[in-house]
């Protein structure tokens, strides 16, 4: 594949991620930029990676976290660790689907009142695992976590929606 | 029969879809089971939420744009350092890089709604600088500008309601010039031809010519040129695809990613040079339309649509409403957003269209040559059925 292909396959994806860690899009923009050309430089190895969408999400979130730790560091003295401290928030739109407003709303809102029940990082792996669908090995190199981590983080976070959304919502699915 | 978007107003289908477990993944087999009818829809409403509701990009067309192209910019350049004497290679092989962009649109996951009414929705975009990179330096401009290089590697800008300027070029340097959608350019090159640049384009240039051949690369966007003769010295333009080879002559050549490539001869004589194939020579009033794979389509035209757009006006013949809003959206840096299957897109317009800077006035126009309605609010358009 050349890059123009690549670049047109992965730009949005990696884009919006970047956005979603709370970096500025100008910000992404460049750090997107930073990864493509990264990756010609290695051209030789090119054919050697076998996941180059992940490979492209993995080199991303470095240059973000490189970005970040820099970012904070003039702020700060403390250590930083980005596996814990950098925000994951999915952003919601369905604008364009076809309903009463009012029903928009609502639609918009029981995602977001969803996610905000879980924390940064489990809403990383909510993206993660359900729009990019990576595996656990995979999830787990990205947050810098260990594989065991990540299935924890995971077993959390349903049990957190269970709680919170699962006994009234089946209630409401029986009424309507 | 339950609606995919009944699923999505469904706390269990979210619940389902952002973090499955066993449980649900149990409840959800037995529902398809119950009601099979009700699988193309979970389908549906599992890609909208994917593709559009959590996973929605707002990198727009321009942006993404620019930042292939500084990309490009960046890697010609680090290979510059190391290896300056390849410099026309890889600027042929930039422009092989671009191959991919024209299939970005076929590539793109839709999904399929049901109109409950006809209607076209425009957004007028942020307008963006144009953008001058040389050797030296980047500069911006606001307004569209006239550039015209000398012998001696100086140019002339003159920028709308703006003084002259002149800058200093080196020599056989390779510039580019971007102009983002809504705004246009003119180029005179040293050897004295004219391009007219369209919005959306990126064309590499050098400042002087060396002594065998004249090269410029429309990397992306819409050119119209008249070159200059000069028998000792062919001309080439190159886009991602294919070449051209000109033997003195005027003609419009249109590379924007999303559509078909495609050249239309208006004087003289050029030839088609694509990978694996042989030459291909086109006569005054065709055109031909690149198939992406070496192969060219030829036709007779009526040349004036084409090229109109460089005179300010864009002439149609029973042009279906998409293409035509596609070129108001071009030049005016709009984006226009229907689902595919809106009748509103496919009635056709015929006649012209002042492309004056109000721009009421031109979707009055379009309104009246498709007999719909149009309304502006703020930076919104709509498009009903009248």
């Amino acid at each position: 594949m050349d890059l123009a292909t690549l670049y047109n396959l992965y730009v949005n994806d990696l884009f919006t991620y970047g956005c979603y860690l709370g970096f500025d899009r100008e910000i992404v923009k460049d750090a997107v930029h930073d990864v493509f050309v990264k990756l010609t430089a290695n051209k030789g190895q090119l054919s050697q990676i076998s996941h180059i969408k992940f490979y492209l999400f993995k080199s991303l979130k470095n240059r973000l976290i490189d970005l970040h730790k820099y970012q904070k560091d003039q702020i700060t003295l403390e250590k930083v660790d980005p596996s814990v401290d950098m925000p994951f928030n999915i952003h919601i739109d369905v604008e364009s689907l076809l309903i009463e407003k009012e029903d928009q709303t609502r639609v918009k809102n029981t995602i977001e009142e969803m996610l905000a029940s879980l924390t940064d990082r489990q809403r990383e792996i909510v993206y993660l695992r359900y729009i990019q669908e990576y595996d656990y090995n995979q999830i787990a190199e990205l947050l810098h976590i260990s594989v065991h981590g990540c299935r924890k983080l995971v077993s959390a976070a349903i049990f957190s929606l269970r709680e919170k959304f699962g006994i009234l919502i089946t209630f409401l699915t029986i009424l309507s | 029969m339950k609606h995919y978007t009944d699923f999505l107003k469904d706390g269990k289908f979210l619940r389902w879809q952002l973090l499955d477990d066993d449980a649900l993944n149990q409840y959800w087999m037995n529902f398809k089971i119950e009601h099979p009818e009700s699988i193309k829809e979970i389908e549906q409403a599992i890609v909208y939420i994917k593709n559009e509701g959590i996973n929605k990009s707002n990198l727009d067309e321009n942006e993404r744009m620019l930042l292939f192209h500084k990309i490009q910019t960046t890697i010609l350049q680090k290979r510059k350092v190391t290896q300056r004497r390849v410099f026309w290679y890889s600027a042929a092989a930039v422009s092989l890089l671009l191959i991919g962009l024209t299939l970005f649109h076929s590539q793109r996951k839709e999904v399929v709604i049901t109109p409950d009414k006809e209607l076209i929705v425009g957004e007028l975009l942020n307008s963006e600088d144009i953008q001058l990179i040389t050797n030296k330096e980047s500069i911006y401009f606001q307004n569209d500008i006239d550039v015209k290089l000398d012998k001696r590697g100086k140019a002339e800008i003159l920028q709308k309601n703006k003084e002259l300027r002149e800058i200093e070029i080196k020599q056989e340097q390779l510039n580019t010039l971007i102009v983002p959608y809504g705004k246009r350019s003119t180029l005179t090159l040293a050897d004295g031809s004219k391009i007219w640049l369209n919005s959306g384009s990126v064309l590499e240039f050098p400042a002087q010519f060396d002594s065998k051949k004249r090269e410029i690369s429309l990397t992306s966007g819409e050119m119209y040129i008249e070159v200059m003769p000069d028998q000792t010295k062919p001309f080439f333009v190159h886009t991602s695809g294919f070449n051209v080879r000109v033997y003195g002559t005027k003609f419009n050549i249109s590379n924007y990613m999303g559509s078909l490539q495609s050249v239309v001869l208006v004087e003289g004589s050029v030839s088609l040079q694509s990978k694996g194939h042989k030459e291909l020579f086109i006569t005054p009033s065709e055109k031909a339309i690149y198939s992406g794979s070496g192969t060219f389509e030829t036709q007779q035209v009526d040349v004036d649509q084409f090229i109109s757009w460089k005179e300010g006006y864009l002439s149609f013949d029973k042009t279906p409403m998409n293409e035509v809003l596609q070129k108001i959206g071009r030049y005016y840096n709009l984006s226009f957003d229907y689902e595919q299957d809106v009748n509103l897109q496919k009635r056709t317009c015929s006649g012209k269209i002042y492309l004056s800077d109000n721009f009421d006035n031109v979707m009055t126009t379009v309104a009246l040559l498709t007999s719909t309605q149009y309304r502006k609010e703020n930076k919104n358009i709509f498009i009903t059925n009248q």
